[in-house]
């Protein structure tokens, strides 16, 4: 998830008529240091699973009998057991169960990870396929079956490569901060939260859309070309044309980064070897580099290779390496 | 691996325009949208419910609540209005509804609602740019409970007048004279504290 942002919100234009704004605009740009929470990162595993704990129950309510809730909400049971807000709203819930929107709303979803060092490809039932990269987690709708216009939707959280099988409807790959709709092709999008990250498409064969999360508009991205859509931004970049193989390296077991910050190429190396690396102090890590192997090459070997294009040093450390100036 | 600080804030009228599209989407029944808008905002709503609740999972149930509500009557709602409006009134009233449901903190609902206990500040943090903020902090627990809330919304949630009125249930001048008061009171505090600061300097 995006680190908590340190915007400041500007101060309401309707202090500014009092005779004394100028000291209170100053006693406004003083409170960032009174912030609540201090400086709290989002965690995102915490919301993944506030996120995945409210669809689950919200699917439950959806698709439990009605009777069974307002027996619950009307019950000789302990009403002390609950809230009292709880039992009110069993009953709205009774009602809305009544009106039978089944398949509507968020139902459960199955999370698919690749952990550290793996590699792991899905079916999906339309005859889709995916192959997902170390560190990288795909979800769907439980229910996600035939052709319906939801099945074919899916969230990506790190990188894969997709094969879509042509369909009724549109296939739609959802990230974080993007969505890409397909109709039936090959490529690979990369959606990585970090410094520089967003979401990258590149496409095999086929054509796809990029556009940001919401957004209609967007920038259309055909076989043999790529397209950006930074974090933050709301346009993807032109698509332009790219070599596909660095990109798909990693389905070889390869390694590439075209131009990338060196601190997102460790980032990914951490992800793809399951190892620990340390960054020592003076290193610039927003610096950028290409570094492309077609097969599977071993850890230090890269290492050895990024130290040396950025005379940099590098050791071994418990379950690691640190990287140093 | 230590990460660098990210360095890629959303503009604010970024953010407001993907709210929304979210919740245009959420009153169609978009489930994704649902999500985005969840991940988007929770941190922020248990931030505030903490405030009222003073304890970390209460708050994040009444969060979770609310957007169990908020699905259950997405059609009701108008999606030309303020979704954060809607979404922090309702953490609101479920978390006050919670502290007096509790009987924890039974008279606080007509006043007002009691702020978490805070630590005390560290004594030795002499660094005195650190014991302003400190100050400051304590100050703002001082405030009257709306004048401070009122506060808190403009300040570190960026909602506007209007839509602090809305979840506050108050007048937008209302929401005006308490942020004035506030700030006042904060000004006030802020300059005795450095005349006195430097009275002691000079002696």
């Amino acid at each position: 998830m995006m680190a908590e942002q340190d915007k400041r919100p500007p101060f309401p234009a309707q202090i500014g008529s009092e005779p004394d704004s100028g000291s209170l605009e100053e006693v406004w740009g003083l409170l960032d240091a009174a912030a609540p929470g201090g400086s709290t990162e989002v965690d995102s595993t915490e919301l993944d699973e506030a996120w995945a704990r409210l669809a689950g129950e919200i699917h439950d309510l959806e698709t439990r009998p009605s009777n069974r809730r307002l027996a619950e909400a009307t019950g000789p049971g302990d009403p002390s057991s609950r809230p009292r807000s709880r039992i009110r709203l069993a009953w709205w819930m009774a009602v809305a169960a009544a009106a039978a929107f089944v398949l509507v709303g968020p139902p459960a979803t199955i999370m698919v990870e690749a952990g550290p060092g793996e590699i792991v490809s899905v079916a999906l039932a339309d005859g889709s396929s995916v192959e997902l990269n170390s560190g990288s987690t795909l979800r769907y709708a439980r229910w996600a079956r035939g052709d319906s216009p939801r099945a074919r939707s899916v969230r990506l959280d790190g990188e894969a490569f997709f094969e879509v099988v042509p369909g009724r409807s549109r296939f739609q790959v959802r990230t974080l901060n993007a969505d890409v709709t397909v109709l039936g092709t090959r490529f690979n999008v990369r959606a990585r939260d970090e410094p520089g990250g967003g979401t990258e498409v590149a496409v095999a064969s086929g054509r796809v859309r990029l556009a940001a999360t919401g957004v209609d508009a967007g920038v259309e991205v055909v076989g043999g070309r790529s397209s950006m859509l930074p974090l933050g931004s709301a346009e993807p970049s032109p698509a332009s044309d790219m070599a596909l193989d660095p990109i798909l390296s990693w389905r070889t077991r390869g390694f590439a980064a075209v131009d990338r910050p060196i601190g997102s190429i460790l980032a990914e190396l951490e992800r793809r070897f399951d190892t620990r690396l340390e960054v020592a102090s003076g290193v610039a890590l927003e610096e950028r580099l290409t570094i492309h192997y077609h097969e599977s090459r071993d850890l230090e070997s890269i290492l050895s290779d990024i130290a040396t294009a950025r005379g940099l040093g590098y050791r071994a450390i418990s379950g690691g390496y640190e990287i140093h100036p | 691996m230590s990460s660098p600080p990210r360095n890629s804030p959303q503009s604010a009228a970024t953010e407001v325009d993907l709210l929304r599209i979210w919740f245009r989407r959420v009153v169609e029944s978009d489930a994704t949208a649902f999500e985005s808008l969840f991940r988007a905002t929770r941190e922020n709503l248990v931030r505030y419910a903490v405030q009222i609740t003073g304890d970390e999972a209460t708050a994040a149930d009444m969060v979770q609540e609310a957007f169990l509500r908020f699905w259950q009557r997405r059609r009701e709602h108008d999606p030309s209005g303020s979704v954060k409006a809607l979404l922090f009134r309702t953490v609101r009233n479920l978390a006050l509804n919670s502290v007096r449901d509790g009987k924890r903190r039974a008279q606080l609902l007509a006043e007002g609602y009691e702020s978490p206990v805070r630590g005390t500040p560290d004594p030795e943090m002499a660094f005195a740019g650190r014991e302003l903020a400190e100050r400051v902090r304590e100050w703002m627990e001082e405030l009257p409970d709306r004048q401070r809330e009122a506060l808190t919304l403009s300040r570190f949630q960026g909602l506007n007048h209007e839509e602090i009125a809305e979840v506050m249930e108050v007048a937008p001048r209302t929401v005006n004279n308490h942020l004035v008061r506030a700030l006042r009171t904060l000004r006030d505090r802020i300059e005795a504290h450095r005349e006195g600061s430097s009275v002691q300097g000079a002696g």
